[in-house]
C-alpha cells in the first residue's frame, strides 16, 4: 500500500484544538508522514503540537521556509539551519533567489508564490532545477484569482514533465478547512498535465524520499560526502 | 449494448454547519461544471448515491474513465452554501458494498 505525505502544514504552534482536529482528519486520510513549519526560534523545546501529531500515528518532519531577499541571504540561511531541520524549502519570490535556490543541493524544495506573477517556474529555471517543485493546493485554490492561478500551474506543471524536473504536491494548510487527501492532489497535478505516475510518486515517494534522505544526513556524522556508517567492526574503540 | 463501468467514491465534506444532500450535491456539480463545463460533466455522469448529514459522507458514482477528473472536482471545493469548506474523497472503489458505508439511502 502506498504511503502518502504532506510536507507543507503550517497550523499555529500553540493553537492545540485547531492542531488536533487536523490531525484526526490526516488519519483519516490516511497520511502518514507531515512536514511541519517550525520557526527556528520554537525549535527548543519541541512544540507540542508535534507530540500530538505523533500520537495520532503521524510521522512528523520539522520544516523550515526560507524567505530570502537576495541571495546572501539565502546562503547565510542555508548554513545556519540546514543541518537542524528535515526539510528546507525557499519561497522563490525574488528572480536572483530563484535561480542560486534551484541549483543548491542544500534546498530540497522550491516553490513560487502566486502573487508573483513576474517570476515563474519556466525555461532556464526549469532545466537546471535539483531541487523538488512544489505545488500547494490552498494557495492554488483559494483567494482571488482561481482561473490566473489554474493557467499558471499548468504552465509550470508543463514546463517541470518536459524537463523531468521533481515535483512534489502539498496542501500548505493552516486548517482542517485547507487540507486535502493527497490522493486528491495527485489527481489536480495529473489533470493539469502531469503524468498519471509522476503525479502519484509527487504525494508519495518524492517527499518520503526527501525525509529519509535527511533524516540520515542529520541523524549520524558522515566520514565523507556520499559516504555514511552501516555498521563498525567488533573491534573498533 | 455493454454497460459502462462505473466508480463510486466516499467523500468527506468538512464544514462548521451541518449541510443537506441536496446542497452537497449541488456543491459537487457546480464544482464539476467549473471546472470541466457542461460536456465534461455530462461525461462524467456524477450521481449522488447516498448521504450521511451527521458524519457529512456522501458515495457519489462517476463514469470509471472520470474517477481522476472527479477528485480534482473535489480538491476545487472551497465554499458550501457561501461559507469555508472542505471536501476530500477518502475512498473510490468499484463497488458501493466495499466502500463499507452505512448511510440513509438517498434517493433522488
Amino acid at each position: 500500500m502506498r504511503a502518502y505525505a504532506d510536507l507543507h502544514l503550517c497550523p499555529p504552534l500553540d493553537d492545540l484544538a485547531n492542531a488536533r482536529s487536523m490531525a484526526n482528519l490526516l488519519t483519516e486520510l490516511e497520511t502518514r508522514t507531515v512536514g511541519l513549519v517550525v520557526p527556528p526560534e520554537r525549535m527548543q523545546p519541541c512544540p507540542a503540537i508535534v507530540n500530538l501529531f505523533k500520537s495520532s500515528g503521524i510521522d512528523v518532519a520539522a520544516r523550515l521556509d526560507l524567505k530570502p531577499r537576495s541571495r546572501e541571504e539565502l546562503l547565510r540561511g542555508l548554513r545556519r539551519f540546514r543541518n537542524r531541520y528535515e526539510v528546507i524549502a525557499v519561497e522563490c519570490a525574488v528572480p536572483i533567489v530563484s535561480r542560486v535556490a534551484v541549483r543548491d543541493r542544500r534546498v530540497d524544495i522550491v516553490y513560487f508564490p502566486k502573487h508573483q506573477s513576474r517570476n515563474i517556474f519556466w525555461g532556464n529555471l526549469a532545466k537546471s532545477c535539483r531541487a523538488a517543485l512544489e505545488f500547494n493546493m490552498s494557495e492554488m485554490i483559494l483567494g482571488p484569482g482561481l482561473e490566473t492561478a489554474l493557467h499558471r500551474v499548468k504552465r509550470e506543471i508543463e514546463a517541470a514533465a518536459e524537463t523531468s524536473a521533481t515535483v512534489v504536491g502539498s496542501t500548505k494548510a493552516s486548517n482542517p478547512l485547507e487540507l486535502r487527501s493527497a490522493r486528491d492532489i495527485a489527481a489536480v497535478l495529473h489533470v493539469f498535465g502531469l503524468p498519471f505516475d509522476a503525479a502519484l510518486r509527487a504525494v508519495s515517494n518524492i517527499p518520503l524520499a526527501i525525509v529519509t534522505k535527511n533524516r540520515l544526513r542529520i541523524g549520524k556524522p558522515r566520514p565523507e560526502e556520499g559516504v555514511r556508517i552501516l555498521r563498525r567492526s567488533e573491534d573498533h574503540e | 449494448m455493454n454497460r459502462r463501468s462505473q466508480r463510486y467514491l466516499l467523500i468527506r465534506f468538512f464544514t462548521k454547519d451541518p449541510i443537506s444532500a441536496e446542497t452537497v450535491k449541488q456543491t459537487l456539480f457546480r464544482s464539476v461544471e467549473d471546472m470541466l463545463g457542461r460536456l465534461g460533466s455530462a461525461e462524467m455522469n456524477a450521481r449522488l448515491i447516498a448521504f450521511e448529514q451527521t458524519t457529512g459522507r456522501a458515495v457519489f458514482r462517476c463514469e470509471a474513465g472520470c474517477v481522476e477528473k472527479m477528485r480534482a472536482a473535489v480538491a476545487l471545493i472551497t465554499h458550501v452554501n457561501g461559507k469555508p469548506a472542505a471536501a476530500m474523497v477518502t475512498r473510490s472503489s468499484g463497488t458501493i458494498k466495499s466502500l463499507n458505508l452505512r448511510t440513509q439511502r438517498h434517493r433522488k
